[in-house]
């Protein structure tokens, strides 16, 4: 795997001799985008920074329901990703970095501290202190401005944008937030000879061989779930939980990658694919998922905390054969309501797997 | 005590967060007491109800009493496709409680956690931080008879 | 800048919201959690409109220049709905409470969600199914009266407004300004007795006792004239005293008295304290002592000011007191069979009425207090068509009053009027100017140098419980005289027990009644009042006698609570 080369900081120094613009062209030039999935340019969010005292915190917050990738990195090749935070921190001239790391994975702080400590000869060369923060079990930190709102000691709820952390982060001051594996890729690039298609999916559900992959994009949806091994002939496959889903038969053969995904009113996301057999219920699923969101909603806002509340009522009556032809309207109803009038994209993507739940097996939510 | 007394001076240097102080509490006492939570109120000179929301948002620091181990279920779609259904209700039974209660000597609490990461050994569980995979019913005896 | 606002350009300014461009365009859209005084949140998603296409809440987007703004498609109108719909599963409330109207405007008759969404925890007087998580009770218990009592506890679905660990009100620092349920849009947070089941058991009692012929005095507050109007539909700023008088008398008091009596009997003792204690120069700043919040918020987290406030008990106590002893001999009938209501715009004085310290010949001062939307609902209860009453006069003696003590009801009001004595008796001469407009409006700190005769007296005005932390707190109230301290933002106009809404405009329009009554009256000073004079000359003796210390004055403890 690509991912788990080793560097052994020599792609640290090799930045060391060159100019910080330069080493934020290499980055932007390589094509890396952020993989959390977001998609946004690497590269051009550590040129946006303002200036002053800066930070750059490690997003490993990785809540996301089938996602395990950045874990992966941390407990294979974590000196990969304290190299690249390094490198990021000199590129943007940043002396203060942060590892958010979420509660649920507090079990890896020490082996990664221990790690810090080690680097601390390099580290010093540029004088930046890396420290860790543990998250305490909130999905939403894995949203930028949230986990600065956690790292305050507030209640870690969404910032409305502007003023972008690029300009105004934690602590009023500039701040760059990059995921795990985005920064992990960072001495690779340096390095030269990198894929950026190649990249980390994390597969589960109905698999024999679930687990993490290295593939790279554009290739056929059967080839990855092929590599998974199905337990049965599958019959959706989902998005980590709240990037939609699309039926695998009918679309065994479509490319995965961003755009192609997209067509189809899913979205890749951070790459996490659940593969959901033939024997399965959708309703079921959709039940499944949205209780995790009423779990996960900060209760902000009245669409998502009153409304997601709703849909796992709606649900539950279908699946009790106890809805009636107005419920699945309703259920249609919010829904859509709930994307379109929340606060936050946590929110707004809430209901995305509904949505396309809806499109694809609207025969299954029978009244 | 001296822990934490060491770090709130850290927090007042700006070289620690909130919540590390509340995870150090809830390490040694399982929970956020109201002693504690006023204690560090008075010394950080920030509101009660302003730690307390902060607090009371997060899973993983409760503010009422829980068991010295509280197990965390994930029942999240890929450990529910595996099963982890099963797991819970084989725990409830063999601790005789249901979620979110602790058994009466204080030793287990059960709860449901958001996606652990561990979804390709699902199922899974947390108990105290510590990830316990692949779980059938063997194994879910032998961890509780390990820990009574 | 110009914007778009549903197809005509219209010209607006940088930083304003699209809401408040709305309003000024007189284009109405509905809002919830929104209120003026406090900072938009965009919770509740109600005030939502289109801009290029996206639904976005117009209370906390600001405009840009050539932005496009829509509010009236049906897309938008099913949004604010369903989001109403949401919220009102399970609501009890009347029909004038904001939510109602809100949810009457778009249209909404019943849920098509029923079931309760979550158990009731009821931590103070709060009532969950009607809480809407709008978040301004936290606002303005944290920002502006910066007590934080409560805030949002949990998270998501199980997300409320509670105090920390769910403890007893009655441990906590609430002040019980009652600030929180003045902004309540829902009723959620509330007086105690504030419903109608409660309310048909008081008047029931009420209508007891009057049967068993106990004597029942109501007594009225300076600042509810000049707000209860609003509960029956008139303009903020309307004074109703003659028909406030009618009312109560139609509901079955036996004698209507005026608070504002006991405001003029307080001045005369407390100008009389301040005045001694500027001689012997002992516990300056003399501070006032008629706002019970500011008294319990003392005793909690000041104990050091207690011998600085002054020990005369609030306005309403004294006529209480004055009622069960004087005035009792007078009608030739027993203090316990006489019963005294006091009508406030105040949640803090029903705390206050209970103290074990504020009795007078065995019985309580005051035995029961309504708020001005209690006693609202009650004559709406009664079916008295208010608006149509004729006026009718407060009952002799303790109904006669002066317009020093109308002028308590407002902030400034109680420092006006001690002054007004203070100057006559310090000089001895006539007081040709009565206004002191240095302590008048709605700043939060008001400071002044007073010149009377050769001495200069620094006085301080503060209300608002936030003001008066950062004024006690900065060491600033040791520089001064006299200090008159409210815990209401507006003092008693803007009283927790006041009618729904209240905002800085209706506060001002309430305070220009205040002062349009002062004005009105041709007995402006406490010490001209002939029924005071007859009490004193009757009963009292002097100011600072023995019976006035007996039955005016009260002491202050400090008060343990389980956090501050």
């Amino acid at each position: 795997m690509q991912i788990l080369r080793k560097s052994n900081w020599a792609g640290f120094e090799k930045t060391r001799k060159m100019k910080r613009i330069d080493i934020i062209n290499t980055v932007k030039k390589s094509g890396l985008k952020g993989r959390s999935g977001s998609n946004f340019l690497t590269g051009l969010k550590w040129e946006l920074m303002g200036k002053g005292t800066k930070y750059l915190i490690c997003n490993a917050d990785e809540g996301e329901p089938g996602t395990f990738k950045d874990k992966f990195i941390m407990e294979n090749n974590p000196s990969l990703l304290i190299e690249g935070i390094a490198i990021a921190s000199y590129a943007m001239d940043i002396h203060s970095a942060i590892i958010y790391l979420r509660g649920e994975y507090s079990y890896l702080k020490p082996k990664l501290e221990k790690l810090i400590k080690q680097s601390e000869k390099y580290l010093k060369k540029i004088k930046l202190k890396i420290k860790i923060v543990l998250g305490a079990g909130f999905y939403l930190c894995g949203e930028e401005t949230a986990i600065l709102e956690s790292i305050e000691g507030n209640r870690p709820l969404v910032r409305k944008k502007p003023p972008y952390p690029s300009q105004s982060g934690l602590y009023g001051k500039p701040t760059c937030i990059n995921n795990v594996e985005t920064l992990a890729n960072i001495p690779l690039i340096v390095l030269g000879n990198w894929n950026n298609e190649l990249q980390l999916f994390s597969l589960s559900g109905d698999l024999k061989e679930p687990g993490i992959y290295e593939i790279e994009l554009g290739v056929p949806l059967k080839h990855i779930v092929s590599l998974g091994k199905p337990k049965n002939e599958p019959k959706a496959v989902y998005f980590g939980g709240s990037c939609g889903c699309i039926p695998y038969p009918k679309f065994k053969n479509l490319s995965v990658d961003d755009e192609s995904i997209s067509e189809k009113g899913a979205f890749l996301g951070a790459r996490g694919l659940i593969i959901v057999g033939e024997n399965r219920d959708i309703v079921d699923i959709s039940r499944t998922l949205s209780e995790f969101f009423v779990h996960e909603s900060c209760g902000y806002c009245t669409p998502c905390r009153e409304g997601n509340f709703r849909v796992v009522e709606l649900l539950e009556k279908i699946e009790n054969n106890k809805a009636k032809k107005e419920d699945v309207k309703l259920l249609e109803q919010l829904v859509n309501h709930i994307s379109d009038t929340s606060y936050c994209a946590l929110g707004v993507a809430s209901t995305t797997h509904l949505k396309c739940a809806l499109k694809y097996f609207k025969k299954e939510f029978k009244v | 005590m001296n822990k934490l007394n060491s770090l709130i001076s850290q927090y007042k240097k700006g070289k620690c967060e909130l919540i590390t102080l509340f995870e150090e509490i809830v390490k040694s006492k399982k929970y956020l007491p109201f002693e504690k939570l006023n204690y560090l109120s008075k010394k950080l000179d920030i509101p009660l109800a302003k730690l307390y929301t902060t607090a009371s948002f997060y899973s993983l620091i409760p503010t009422a009493k829980k068991g010295k181990y509280i197990i965390r279920v994930c029942n999240n779609l890929s450990c529910n496709l595996n099963g982890s259904e099963n797991i819970m209700e084989m725990l409830k039974k063999e601790l005789k409680i249901n979620l979110g209660e602790t058994t009466k000597d204080g030793k287990f609490s059960i709860e449901l956690t958001s996606c652990i990461g561990c979804c390709d050994s699902a199922p899974a569980m947390l108990i105290n931080n510590k990830p316990y995979t692949n779980l059938d019913k063997i194994k879910v005896r032998k961890i509780l008879r390990e820990l009574k | 800048m110009k914007i778009k606002l549903n197809g005509k350009w219209v010209s607006a300014e940088e930083g304003e919201t699209i809401l408040k461009v709305s309003e000024r365009n007189k284009i109405h859209i509905p809002t919830l959690c929104y209120h003026p005084d406090l900072k938009p949140q965009g919770r509740c998603r109600v005030c939502l409109v289109e801009v290029q296409g996206n639904l976005v809440t117009s209370c906390d987007t600001k405009v840009k220049d050539k932005m496009e703004i829509i509010t009236n498609t049906k897309r938008i109108a099913d949004a604010r709905k369903l989001n109403i719909e949401l919220l009102c599963n399970n609501y009890s409330g009347e029909k004038e409470l904001e939510f109602s109207v809100v949810a009457k405007e778009l249209g909404i008759k019943k849920s098509r969600f029923e079931k309760p969404v979550k158990e009731t925890k009821a931590p103070m007087e709060k009532d969950d199914t009607n809480c809407f998580l709008c978040g301004r009770c936290v606002q303005v218990c944290g920002v502006v009266q910066k007590i934080n009592n409560i805030e949002f506890s949990d998270r998501g679905i199980s997300s409320r407004v509670a105090i920390p660990y769910d403890l007893s009100v009655k441990d906590t620092p609430c002040t019980f300004c009652g600030q929180c349920a003045l902004y309540c849009p829902g009723n959620a947070i509330r007086e105690k007795a504030y419903n109608k089941k409660v309310v048909k058991t008081m008047m029931e009692e009420i209508d007891k006792i009057l049967h068993k012929n106990r004597f029942i005095i109501a007594q009225t507050a300076p600042a509810v004239r000049a707000s209860l109007g609003e509960m029956f539909g008139m303009k903020p700023g309307t004074l109703v005293t003659g028909k406030m008088v009618t009312a109560l008398r139609k509901i079955g008091f036996d004698k209507v008295f005026d608070t504002d009596f006991g405001a003029d009997l307080t001045i005369m003792e407390e100008a009389s304290e301040f005045i001694e204690r500027m001689k012997s120069k002992k516990n300056l700043p003399l501070i006032t002592s008629c706002c019970p919040a500011w008294i319990k918020f003392a005793e909690q987290t000041y104990p050091f000011l207690l011998k600085n406030i002054s020990s005369c008990k609030s306005p309403h106590q004294m006529v209480g007191a004055i009622a069960k002893t004087y005035y009792a001999q007078k009608i030739n009938v027993k203090p316990e069979d006489i019963m005294v209501v006091s009508i406030m715009p105040c949640i803090a004085k029903k705390f206050e009425a209970q103290r074990p310290e504020l009795k007078t010949a065995g019985c309580n001062d005051v035995d029961v207090v309504l708020t001005t939307r209690e006693i609202g609902r009650m004559i709406k209860t009664k079916n008295i068509n208010f608006a149509k009453l004729k006026d009718e006069e407060f009952d002799d003696p303790l109904g006669i009053s002066s317009g020093a003590g109308a002028i308590f009801g407002v902030t400034g009001g109680v420092m006006e009027a001690a002054l007004r004595v203070a100057y006559e008796v310090l000089t001895g001469k006539r007081l040709q100017k009565l206004d002191f407009n240095q302590v008048r409006g709605l700043e939060g700190i008001k400071e002044s140098n007073i010149k009377i005769g050769n001495l200069t007296i620094k006085i301080a005005v503060v209300h608002g419980l936030g003001n008066i932390r950062e004024f006690i707190e900065s060491g600033r109230w040791e520089k001064y005289h006299f200090i008159e301290m409210m815990a209401c933002p507006g003092g008693c106009i803007g009283g927790g027990g006041q009618p729904r809404p209240t905002t800085n405009e209706i506060r001002k329009k309430r305070m220009e009644a205040i002062y349009q009554q002062d004005k009105s009256m041709e007995l402006r000073m406490s010490n001209k009042n002939p029924a005071i004079q007859e009490l004193y000359s009757e009963f009292l003796g002097e100011p600072l006698g023995k019976m006035s210390k007996k039955l005016l004055h009260t002491k202050y403890k400090k008060r343990k609570v389980k956090f501050t």
